[in-house]
């Protein structure tokens, strides 16, 4: 019988054992306590004898021949919360991990190289996956066991956390060969699964048309998305989408991701009051979800709405990234630039404001920030603009929660938009600008009102990858709108970065900053995702400091995480961290993409860009290590699809000759970025530095001047160019492909 | 709570190895490359200087085969296609072969004279900046048009030249013989 299988006997024969014992309520800190991560400090006070990753808890673990207890989450994690309320908080509880094992804790924003290995390990043993992720390890470091959350007492047929605490530490004493020998074995499955061979294959376009067919098997026709609940946004299929419509105009393809864009954007998975968007659904039609926001969600999602506000000019799209745009610049942005991490789900009630202490989690509720109830909303709002609120938003009296899994919502309502505009102005017998009107300034007053209520937990930390998805959004944001406010939220974030978080001299990446800390060593994605944020900001600034960045950036990346033998990036450098079992390559685009997906599109747009064939090279090398991957599994893969797509592209290579901010230049740069032309690059040519520096990459840019001292547009596509031009209706039509 | 959508790996744990193929990236011509042949037409007047400001007339090489190349020092594909040229050039140039390589750039001579010298261009290099040029249509660059010996136009091409078969062509020409799509 292996191990885990004689510990789910264990949890379901003590079904009986205590469960809660009275919380320890002396506040005595932890080894956590000079963390800076918020998840870490979330946890510093508990009795459980936390230690953070790192030798001196490894050594430990050695000296004393115990095991060790690794619980991995992140700060905005609602089971995490209630782990750390119910287990970990609990005196019993944590006298059992002191005693037994070597607790330690790793936030996976801050590690998520460590969190990879463990998250691969416990997935690909059958415990499981998800947070918080608790696994019982060899002094070695080598998994045994583990699961995600744990109840304290045996529950909806989980084992409670005590009793198999109590099971794994006998076990050990009794049975430490067949532990060992178990996790021996696991680690060496690890090591060959990591490996990502027998992926690879030719890079064809069939993979692309091959894709597009896998969507249209899962999507949801009546309201949107792949698959049924639970429902999270997948940004990357979007991406995919809207540019295999981009290449063969299939109108499926862009029915399936605005459809989709536009229920996520009724649904109560977004912000109505707020802007922005919730992580993800618990039911298929977007309307409850868990209220936790993310920074790496919200900056994908705003690029989806963005593109697919270019591809059709709906105006609902660029409401909708407007306001995730404008939230995050309100209520995500550091003094000096940097975006924060993330908006924690729960939050204390507004009634409880006062009454209660608010240490800790044990008063707080899920999305007790964002839902309403009727009579509030109409005393808020006022009895006219509220009862058209009311309707339009779905607000009921008796709640709106249709399903409510942890019974949070009863008689709560979470706004979601049940009836259109249209509908709502014939309902009340006012036109539709009239009602938007008035729905505006309900919307305002609630905005007012939620103001005052207590606000969730910000998890302030600055990580380089999701700061360089959100450079991208507000790149893009700025470049469809020609938004001087938005490219200077760009621009201010990647200085902050570069400031803060760059190590210059060493051209080296740091992860995290916090608290006038910056620690942990980048990994790949930091490298990849901060590159596609600074080739986005380019186009968008022209400024080529930029694009310079970017190449440095970029060697380093290659240097560090690029596999010469077989294409691929590792998540991390080699010597990164010693104790690592396995150097992993991610091979999945998930609510992140995978950084080899990002760093393949991104060589092959600074291939163009440079000159350098070394980019190119590394990049159709990364893709072909995936090729049989995204042919056979394409939906494991749409982000690395948008770089084949790219690689089988001829791209436009648009170049302005003409200064940056000459009226004549903003106007063709509007007339480039109002459209949807995913396979592009844009570059200006004006006098100064700007121009040697692209020079110094394509000396044959030299050439690229003025007409007659006018702007003009220089613009080639495979193998052939187009006559220079200045005159904006030319130039518009060579954009829309209707030269003769 | 999260998606798991791996599958198990203990199970399956048998991997399979297949080589991975790296195709050699080859640059190939698409869609937007034009190549025409025609019903020979006489070629229209071509006056124009060269970099050393001497007046060069089309009609000085009659009795050759002409390549009117147009191109221009910003035009990535026609600096990527110059090496073919040249070489076509040099193997046919005593059999009567020409180009006369007409630059439309807005750029100074001497910056053109720069870039011919530093790229070892070794037929005549004309000027003819970038207004339209009368009696040529030049929609965009390269644009090269095949005149033969009798001072007729037989073939164009937008975009990248296939080098196979522009050698192919002037040879034919040399030899007197037609040119025809094959």
């Amino acid at each position: 019988m292996t191990v885990e299988g004689r510990l789910r006997l264990a949890g379901a024969a003590l079904l009986t054992a205590a469960g809660l014992a009275s919380a320890a309520t002396a506040r005595k800190p932890n080894h956590l306590r000079n963390e800076k991560s918020p998840y870490l400090l979330q946890h510093a006070y508990n009795p459980v004898d936390w230690r953070p990753w790192g030798e001196e808890a490894f050594a430990k673990a050695r000296k004393e021949s115990k095991p060790i207890f690794l619980s991995i989450g992140y700060s905005t994690c609602h089971w995490c919360h209630v782990m750390e309320r119910e287990s970990f908080s609990d005196a019993k509880i944590a006298s059992l991990l002191n005693e037994h094992f070597i607790a330690v804790k790793v936030d996976r924003e801050e590690r998520p190289d460590i969190d990879k290995v463990y998250m691969t390990a416990a997935t690909g043993a059958g415990w499981g996956g998800g947070w918080p992720l608790n696994l019982w390890l060899t002094p070695e470091l080598k998994p045994f066991f583990g699961g995600t959350y744990f109840p304290p007492d045996a529950r909806w047929g989980r084992p409670g956390f005590a009793q198999l605490l109590e099971r794994i530490a006998e076990l050990w004493k009794t049975r430490r060969e067949g532990v060992e020998s178990d996790a021996q074995r696991l680690a060496g499955a690890l090591e060959k699964y990591t490996k990502v061979e027998g992926r690879g294959g030719p890079l064809e376009p069939a993979a692309l048309d091959n894709a597009f067919k896998a969507f249209s098997a899962s999507y949801e026709t009546s309201r949107g998305g792949f698959g049924g609940a639970p429902k999270f946004p997948m940004p990357v299929n979007h991406d995919f989408l809207l540019r295999h419509y981009a290449r063969t105009k299939e109108k499926k393809a862009l029915e399936m991701s605005a459809r989709t864009l536009r229920e996520m954007a009724k649904g109560g998975i977004h912000d109505h009051v707020g802007g922005g968007f919730h992580r993800y659904s618990t039911d298929a039609r977007w309307h409850i979800p868990h209220f936790e926001k993310m920074l790496y969600d919200n900056a994908q999602i705003a690029v989806n709405y963005l593109e697919a506000y270019r591809v059709t000019k709906e105006d609902e799209f660029a409401v909708v990234a407007r306001g995730i745009l404008d939230y995050v610049r309100r209520d995500m942005t550091h003094p000096e630039g940097g975006f924060y991490s993330a908006e924690d789900a729960d939050s204390l009630p507004p009634e409880l404001l006062g009454k209660v202490d608010d240490v800790g989690h044990e008063h707080r509720k899920e999305g007790a920030f964002y839902v309403w109830d009727h009579a509030e909303i109409i005393e808020t709002a006022g009895p006219g603009e509220g009862e058209i609120f009311n309707y339009r938003y779905g607000v009921r009296s008796g709640g709106n929660a249709e399903s409510d899994p942890q019974g949070e919502f009863e008689g709560k309502n979470i706004l979601f938009a049940a009836h259109a505009i249209g509908e709502t102005a014939k309902r009340f017998r006012k036109t539709e600008d009239r009602t938007r009107a008035i729905l505006a300034t309900a919307r305002q007053r609630l905005f007012q009102a939620r103001a005052k209520r207590p606000r969730p937990h910000l998890d302030d930390k600055i990580l380089v990858s999701w700061n360089g998805l959100m450079i991208s959004a507000f790149a893009q944001g700025a470049q469809t709108w020609d938004d001087p406010a938005y490219l200077e939220a760009a621009e201010k974030a990647a200085r902050f970065l570069r400031e803060r978080l760059y190590d210059a001299k060493r051209n080296r990446l740091y992860r995290r900053w916090r608290d006038g800390e910056r620690k942990v060593p980048g990994i790949a994605d930091d490298y990849a995702f901060l590159v596609q944020g600074l080739l986005d900001l380019y186009e968008a600034s022209l400024r080529a400091e930029w694009l310079e960045w970017a190449v440095r950036l970029t060697e380093a990346q290659n240097e560090l995480f690029y596999d010469p033998k077989d294409g691929g990036f590792y998540m991390t450098a080699p010597g990164h961290d010693k104790r690592l079992l396995v150097r992993i390559k991610e091979d999945s685009d998930n609510v992140e993409p995978a950084a080899s997906s990002v760093a393949a599109l991104n060589l092959l747009r600074l291939s163009w860009f440079t000159g350098r064939r070394d980019f190119r090279e590394k990049a159709e090398k990364t893709l072909a290590l995936f090729g049989a991957q995204m042919r056979d599994q394409p939906r494991s893969l749409p982000r690395m699809l948008v770089a084949l797509d790219y690689a089988l592209s001829k791209p436009r290579q648009i170049v302005i000759a003409g200064e940056r901010a000459a009226p004549e230049t903003r106007a063709m740069l509007r007339e480039v970025h109002s459209r949807f032309l995913p396979n592009k690059i844009v570059m200006v040519l004006g006098r100064g530095r700007d121009r040697e520096t692209l020079q110094s990459w394509l000396p044959f840019l030299k050439g690229v001047v003025p007409l007659k001292g006018r702007t003009a547009a220089y613009v080639c596509v495979d193998y052939a160019c187009e006559l220079p031009t200045s005159d904006l209706e030319i130039f518009k039509a060579i954009l829309d492909g209707e030269r003769p | 709570m999260t998606r798991g959508s791996r599958r198990s790996w203990l199970r399956e744990a048998g991997g399979v190895l297949a080589a991975v193929l790296v195709g050699a990236w080859l640059f190939s011509p698409g869609p937007r490359t034009q190549d025409h042949s025609h019903e020979p037409l006489p070629a229209a007047e071509l006056t124009l200087a060269d970099l050393s400001d001497k007046t060069v007339r089309l009609a000085d090489f009659k009795g050759r085969v002409v390549l009117v190349d147009f191109w221009a020092t910003w035009c990535h594909p026609c600096l990527q296609e110059l090496p073919d040229l040249k070489a076509i050039y040099r193997k046919h140039e005593r059999e009567g072969f020409i180009i006369l390589a007409v630059s439309i750039d807005e750029s100074p001579r001497k910056e053109i004279a720069a870039f011919v010298a530093e790229n070892e261009v070794p037929y005549p290099v004309l000027l003819a900046g970038s207004g339209p040029i009368k009696g040529w249509r030049v929609r965009g660059l390269p644009t090269a048009y095949l005149i033969d010996r009798e001072g007729r136009v037989v073939r164009s091409w937008f975009g990248y030249k296939d080098p196979r078969k522009l050698e192919e062509s002037v040879r034919a020409l040399l030899k007197g013989e037609h040119v025809h799509d094959s």
